[in-house]
């Protein structure tokens, strides 16, 4: 699957394209501010958007994600301030910040399942990560 | 009819067309001439005082000012103005309708063949002074309005300090009234140790500038509750007195909230210092852990790696380190940081493996800069120990800081770098973490060629 990362913490970002490329999926980024994670949403099609809260040059990704839901790009936070997420009415959940490799992959899984409408053929065997919170 | 006597009675009917009063007197005080304006502002006909005596129709100013200025025209041949504004109602005269009639008189000598006369004019003033008196009343109001509705006190005294005045708030900020106030010293309004600080004296004023700041005095509010008081003072005079005016701003609740801003602003530094006192101890426990676990491997290739993973951490936990040591929060010394990161890490390897010459200017980064900052530099630093082949590592670190921004070079002597090394390109997690971090403050990182040695530059714009 194609997701796009929008992070500004490098070591973070780097830390989550790790994961993601190990699960088999395709990543564009990370894109550290707004605009860049315009820029790139536009550059190809993607299944997901992973989106922090607090970006680089004062920048906010409930505002990307408003613009990428838009775009049609489902989009799910992961950040370490889920209630301004929540607050937004964006996004798919949010997976709260530490997090680890299981809990990043597992979670971008639902969220793909989710945006694809798949929710109802969830195994009960696998339950959400503790700290994903899914929206709606 | 002769022409002489045309012209008397034409000057007669002249006379009585006038809208002043004419009377002119002989040498004996006897009227002469009473013209018809007299006559309506007294009610005294001339027939009834033509060469009588003035003084039947003023028998109560026989002895005045007016007198005295017929006198000196008639004795000593000077004029005299008595004007209303300086000697009200001279005569009784009055209007048509009954009220008083306000006037100005010039009273002067005349030379005439039979002697020296005196010519007295009237000029009603009555409207003159009415205006005068509505502009003064709409001026005085205006200016009370202000100072009555006025939140700051507003009081007045003389040069003694004795109070004079007060406005409303001034009698609701000190709780007393205005009749109790005056006649009082100011020191009534201000605590024992301000009472001197009001202007007294002229020399107190003289040497006052008149845009001097306010001065800041305590004040006994209702109950001797201390105020806090902002006091600016004008002086100015008055018929030859001069007295102080003084606004006193009551700025109680600013000081107060001003204080709390400050006790709020000490508590959060308390608490930040804390905060980066605990994240430092909790950074150095994990450290810790990495190490405890590196002692049971024995010479597994793990151990290297853990005790790469434990330098990194403890480089972060030193950027936290120096934040707690520090009143600043929002920038980090990173001068001092760097020194303690050459001596840690010369510590840590040994003086025979390893030698660090530190050049540095000044410097202080954000604090959204210096964990990133702190990692970038721990990655070189460590670059030129672990690949300094068989030497010992000769490593020169220099900050150089301008208004530009600064620049942070890591040079080495070792055995350098493979031809064609790029960085961007470089898979392991060192460059990684260098070309990410640099990326996100907003810098740049550079290889300058060296003829011995590698060396690497990050330059970070401000
Ligand atoms: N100062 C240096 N002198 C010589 N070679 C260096 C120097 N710095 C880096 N290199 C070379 O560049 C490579 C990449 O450095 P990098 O820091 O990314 O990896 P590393 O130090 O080998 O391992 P780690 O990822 O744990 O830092 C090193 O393996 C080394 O060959
Ligand atoms: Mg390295």
């Amino acid at each position: 699957m194609n997701i796009l990362l929008v992070e500004d913490e490098a070591l973070i970002a780097m830390e989550q394209q790790l994961y993601l490329e190990e699960a088999g999926h395709s990543v564009t980024g990370p894109a550290t501010h707004a605009a860049a994670a315009l820029t790139m949403a536009a550059s190809r099609r993607h299944d997901l958007a992973l989106v922090d809260v607090h970006l680089a040059r004062d920048t906010n990704g409930i505002m990307v994600a408003r613009e990428l839901t838009g775009m049609g790009v489902p989009c799910l936070f992961v950040t370490s301030h889920p209630e301004e997420a929540q607050a937004s009415g964006y996004g798919l959940g949010c997976l709260i910040k530490p997090f680890s490799q299981e809990e990043l992959t597992r979670s971008v899984e639902l969220a793909l399942e989710i945006a694809a409408g798949r929710q109802a053929a969830l195994a009960p065997a696998s339950a959400p990560p503790r700290n994903l919170l899914l929206f709606g | 009819m002769s022409p002489a006597s045309d012209s008397i009675r034409n000057s007669g009917l002249v006379l009585d067309a006038l809208d002043s009063g004419v009377v002119i007197l002989g040498a004996d005080h006897r009227v002469q001439i009473w013209n018809a304006w007299m006559e309506r502002a007294t009610d005294v006909s001339k027939a009834t005082l033509m060469g009588k005596s003035i003084w039947e129709a003023f028998p109560a100013l026989a002895d005045s000012r007016f007198s005295d200025a017929i006198d000196d025209a008639l004795e000593a041949g000077a004029s005299s103005v008595l004007t209303h504004s300086l000697h009200s109602a001279l005569l009784p005269l009055h209007l048509p309708d009954g009220r008083p009639l306000l006037h100005d008189l010039m009273i002067r000598p005349l030379i005439a063949p039979e002697g020296r006369q005196c010519l007295i004019q009237v000029r009603d003033v009555t409207v003159t002074v009415e205006r005068e008196r509505l502009l003064r009343e709409r001026r005085d109001a205006k200016y009370r309005a202000v100072v009555d509705t006025a939140l700051d006190a507003i009081v007045t005294t003389d040069t003694a300090g004795t109070l004079q005045w007060m406005n409303r708030a001034a009698e609701r900020i000190f709780d007393v009234t205005s009749a109790e106030a005056v006649g009082q010293d100011i020191g009534l309004l201000l605590s024992l140790e301000d009472r001197s600080r009001w202007p007294r004296g002229s020399e107190a004023l003289a040497s006052r500038e008149a845009s001097a700041p306010p001065i800041e005095l305590i004040g006994r509010g209702r109950g001797g509750v201390p105020l806090n008081l902002e006091l600016s003072v004008a002086e100015w005079r008055s018929e030859d007195r001069t007295f102080v005016t003084g606004i006193l701003r009551d700025v109680t609740e600013r000081r107060r909230a001003r204080d709390a801003l400050e006790q709020a602003v000490a508590d959060k530094t308390v608490l930040l210092r804390e905060i980066n006192h605990r994240v430092k101890n909790s950074l150095q426990l994990v450290s810790g852990l990495l190490s405890l676990q590196m002692a049971g491997l024995g010479d597994s290739p793990a151990k290297p790696l853990l005790r790469d993973a434990s330098d990194r951490i403890s480089a972060v936990a030193r950027v936290h380190h120096r934040l707690y040591q520090s009143d600043k929060f929002s920038t980090l010394d990173f001068t001092a940081f760097l020194r303690e990161l050459c001596d840690d890490l010369v510590q840590a390897s040994g003086d025979s493996v390893c030698a660090i010459r530190l050049e540095a200017d000044a410097l202080e980064v954000d604090i959204d800069q210096a964990a990133p900052l702190g990692l970038i530099t721990n990655e070189l630093i460590t670059n030129a120990i672990k690949h300094r082949a068989l030497n010992p590592a000769l490593i020169d670190v220099s900050l150089r800081s301008d208004p530009g921004g600064f620049t942070l070079t890591v040079s080495d002597q070792g055995p350098g770098l493979v031809t064609g090394f790029d960085a961007a390109k470089s898979k392991t997690l060192g460059m990684r973490i260098i070309t990410a971090l640099t990326r996100q403050i907003g810098g740049t990182l550079q290889i300058p060629p060296t003829p011995l040695g590698a060396a690497f530059r990050v330059t970070v714009p401000r």
